[in-house]
């Protein structure tokens, strides 16, 4: 009776661990393989893949697409990426709103829409993180994977049991080998994401890259928020876009900071050191990344609202203000897409055989007031040309 | 219902349903996966707030507590073979050779055989940064020299517990202090120091003071004719190429890291394990000895599969945040005096989970209020592992019972042995904490 | 392919192969189990086993 018993608490046990992984098998494999549209804008000159810059990262899954925009009029080169962080949406949703729209009329803008894709494909772990989020347009709803601060495990296992960053040799927490905001410059024979930001360093030496923008988010609990880091090959024109964004266009002030020089692996220090652009790194407040939020969901991901959050801004311990009305990601997009565009003008009064002339790409106050909607197009009725996959 | 009391109601009820579980003699490991099923349950029912809430499908509910099982994965890994390493050298001997090796040689140097034995406890947790780690490689061995020097079982657990503790909390690597500087954007700089200090103070007040009064007063021999028999065949350089393999694919990784391949913890203790295969005199087991040690572990790690599983669930619903808010808001003075209580209750629930939880929140503030946050976080990821031996997951104090097959009370005979030392170690690292500017201008940090 | 990451390729495929080794050693033990409380907590720990070696997560 008792063995009975056994082999039917056994045989139940089983039966549920096998349904649930089945569940949520099917629901990491769609994760893991969903594609991203993107139309691209009708200006688009080139799209080209990383690893035509360097074959390290070929027939990986950071063998992202690089969206060329080339008016063939002698002037800049800028870099833009979002996606090193596939937990800061903003960064990816403005990087698309330049692909899907951007003409460049003089010098050339480069886009890359997910810096690590490897990191979108798998959500963090203990973070009960949404798989998908969703923005409504008129014509549907669009969708892009949510993910992880690191690269998916699938792509890169074992962690070494502790970092150390190449060629610093500075110690970091053994999972920041997967975040590609702790391995620039790149290592051409290291992991994954070493090989990704080796390749786009390469790119960036090939394409002559004079400036580059990562976007980012980050917490309130952060100090390092609504602020544009920046190497010190660029702080004139990163101080000067700052004091003309707070005082014309942001609600919220955004900040200067300048790239630590003891701190290696982030993008507005090493790039700047190895290369000859100038880097800067854009900082939005996105309350979904503090550790003392409320219910996580989709929902709080893109309206920004949160009362525990708002109940410790009360208790002065944020760097960023917040009400009822949260960050909405609308505000948080035409923060980075606004940063952009404006570093690119002050950059041609600094550096006019530098200049980068574009047209296409929506202010802020008209993406705050329309909301992105229309910014993104729809890929079932766009020409099959113009349709690519992040 | 706001969502602080839909959050308050989601911890209430997974403090009752764990309470109920444990009433019914139900495992930890039920128990709490019972809580996390009750609280997504909570979740649903409870209304949430005024602002508007995206819809939780079943099959993203499943999703998960399925996901929730890989938050510690790699820890368990490493655990496993970590432990199979050292199953093996047990099962072949060699354990049994280099305790009586170590007495044979040390007994009568009593204070240079407590500090050797310290030392190769610090080791293991100080270069993997965890405590189970340590246990499990040499908890056994160092507990059987003890056994053979006279102290007492209780004092032994104890002390291999400590030792544990303060190994992982010893440089180079503090997974706390990585985890939560990591969470906060501080380079894993300028720890180095007052980890060691601390960590340091606290392995030595607990080897003197858990060995206190015991004498090594009998005759060589007579104490290694109480010991077990080592298999015939075993030499020095045979039981130490394993050990040696295990710390050059360690170093190696640190000296030419460039050069390097990143092999990770479970294969370098595999490797290792492959060598003791190799210098083995007799014929191992080798599958047996994986179940045996997957038996073992089996509580260890269903506890840090299932609190994984409840950390996501308590995430999802908003009651991770609401502890870690009421962490932060408090008054200063007062987290300053309850610090070294919460810190190691929390490590006791959610173990490495905490660091981010409240490390990331608690730095930020102590950085707003000017504090050094270097040192801060240096005091709080030396008192979190102390809090290794508390329910509900124990995970240090479980393996060290089992690895030295303690037959005494858990609360009553080891936790209450240890308890001063852990209560020294608190004490200090709150003092540290407080002077935390005066010893960052010391230390230079 | 360079050497190194060749040889990193092949710690990854000697990591799956560890944990399937593992897998199965908790398999056998959740056969042998008598006891009733035992036998769901080795099914929870399969899971990360499964999956990971599964390549879903």
């Amino acid at each position: 009776m008792d063995k009975k018993k056994l082999n039917a608490v056994k045989a139940i046990s089983l039966a549920v661990v096998v349904f649930a992984m089945s569940v949520a098998g099917c629901l990491f494999y769609e994760h893991r393989n969903y594609k991203e549209p993107v139309v691209v804008s009708e200006y688009i000159t080139e799209v080209k893949k990383l690893s035509d810059y360097s074959d390290v990262i070929k027939g990986t899954v950071n063998d992202c697409n690089v969206y060329i925009f080339d008016s063939g009029i002698e002037g800049g080169c800028m870099l833009i990426w979002g996606g090193t962080h596939a937990e800061e949406p903003a960064g990816v949703m403005a990087a698309n709103i330049f692909t899907e729209n951007l003409k460049v009329t003089q010098g050339k803008v480069i886009i890359i829409d997910r810096e690590n894709t490897s990191a979108s494909t798998n959500t963090r772990v203990g973070e009960a993180y949404p798989r998908f989020f969703t923005y409504e347009t008129d014509w549907g709803t669009k969708v892009w994977r949510y993910g992880d601060r690191h690269a998916n495990q699938l792509d890169s296992w074992p962690d070494p049991e502790v970092y150390i960053h190449y060629p610093s040799g500075q110690t970091l927490a053994n999972v920041d080998i997967r975040n590609t905001n702790r391995n620039w410059p790149g290592k051409a024979d290291g992991l994954l994401t070493e090989r990704t930001n080796y390749a786009i360093m390469q790119l960036i030496d090939a394409e002559g890259v004079d400036m580059t923008l990562d976007f980012h988010e980050a917490e309130l609990e952060y100090t390092v928020e609504n602020t544009i880091v920046v190497h010190e090959k660029g702080n004139e024109v990163a101080a000067m876009t700052s004091m003309l964004l707070t005082s014309q266009t942001f609600d919220v002030a955004i900040g200067m900071e300048f790239s630590p020089v003891a701190l290696h692996g982030l993008s507005h220090r090493e790039i700047g050191d190895y290369s000859d652009a100038a880097s800067y790194l854009v900082e939005v407040a996105e309350p979904m990344l503090d550790r003392i939020r409320g219910i996580t969901d989709e929902e709080l991901l893109m309206s920004g609202k949160d009362i525990f959050v708002i109940k410790a801004g009360e208790h002065g311990l944020l760097y960023a203000p917040i009400d009822e009305e949260g960050w909405p990601i609308e505000k948080r997009v035409a923060r980075h897409v606004a940063t952009a565009t404006t570093l690119m003008e002050v950059n041609n009064t600094v550096h006019p055989d530098q200049t980068i002339l574009i047209e296409n790409i929506p202010t802020y106050d008209e993406m705050m007031e329309e909301g992105l909607g229309s910014y993104f197009h729809n890929p079932d009725t766009a020409p099959a040309e113009r349709v690519y996959y992040d | 219902m706001t969502m602080f009391t839909h959050s308050l109601g989601v911890i209430i009820v997974v403090a009752v349903i764990f309470a109920c579980a444990k009433k019914l003699h139900i495992c930890t490991e039920l128990a709490l996966l019972s809580a996390a099923v009750g609280a997504v349950i909570a979740h649903l029912i409870l209304p949430m707030g005024a602002d508007a809430r995206s819809a939780l499908p079943f099959t993203e509910i499943v999703r998960h507590l399925v996901e929730g099982t890989f938050n510690y994965f790699d820890v368990c890994l490493t655990f496993l073979s970590a432990t199979f390493f050292m199953t093996l050298l047990k099962e072949s001997g060699g354990v049994n050779y280099l305790v009586r090796q170590i007495v044979a040689r040390f007994y009568k140097k009593r204070i240079f055989c407590l500090l050797l034995l310290m030392v190769v406890m610090l080791i293991p947790g100080a270069v993997t940064g965890s405590g189970a780690t340590t246990v499990l490689t040499v908890g056994g061995l160092v507990g059987a020299v003890l056994a053979a020097m006279g102290v007492e079982e209780d004092r032994r657990v104890a002390l291999v517990y400590i030792l544990a503790a303060m190994s992982a909390a010893m440089p180079p690597i503090n997974l706390w202090t990585m985890m939560a500087a990591a969470g906060a954007n501080m380079p894993y700089v300028g720890f180095t120091a007052p980890l060691a200090i601390l960590s340091l103070a606290g392995a030595l007040f607990a080897t003197f003071f858990l060995t206190r009064g015991t004498k090594s007063d009998g005759e060589v021999d007579e104490i290694l004719a109480t010991l077990p028999e080592a298999q015939d065949g075993w030499s020095l350089p045979r039981t130490f190429i394993p050990f040696i393999v295990m710390i050059a694919l360690i170093l190696g990784a640190r000296i030419i890291p460039a050069y390097w391949p990143v092999i990770g913890l479970p294969m370098i203790f595999m490797i290792s394990a492959a060598f003791v295969l190799l210098c083995s005199p007799v014929k191992i087991p080798i599958f047996q000895t994986a179940v045996t040690t997957v038996r073992n572990l089996k509580e260890l790690i269903g506890i840090m599969i299932v609190v994984g599983v409840l950390n996501q669930i308590l995430t999802l619903t908003g009651a991770r945040g609401l502890i870690s808010l009421a962490v932060v808001i408090l008054p200063i003075s007062l987290l300053f005096a309850t610090l070294w209580i919460i810190l190691p209750v929390s490590e006791g629930i959610l173990q490495y989970a905490v660091a981010p939880l409240l490390g990331v929140p608690l730095i930020m503030l102590f950085n707003m209020l000017g504090y050094n946050a270097v040192i801060a976080l240096a005091t709080w990821s030396v008192m979190w592992p102390v809090g290794d031996c508390l329910p509900p997951t124990a995970v240090v104090g479980r393996a060290a019972v089992m690895e030295l097959d303690y037959k005494g009370n858990y609360y009553k005979g080891f936790v209450k042995t240890a308890l001063i030392p852990m209560l020294f170690i608190l004490a200090l690292c709150t003092l540290a904490m407080v002077f935390n500017n005066q010893l960052g201008n010391f230390l230079g940090v | 392919m360079s050497i190194l990451v060749c040889i990193n390729l092949i710690f990854t495929i000697c990591t799956y192969a560890v944990t399937l080794f593992f897998l199965i050693a908790i398999i056998r033990a959740f056969i042998d189990t008598k006891n009733i409380q035992e036998a769901p907590v080795y099914c929870m720990i399969m899971i990360p086993f499964i999956l990971r070696l599964l390549r879903l997560k």
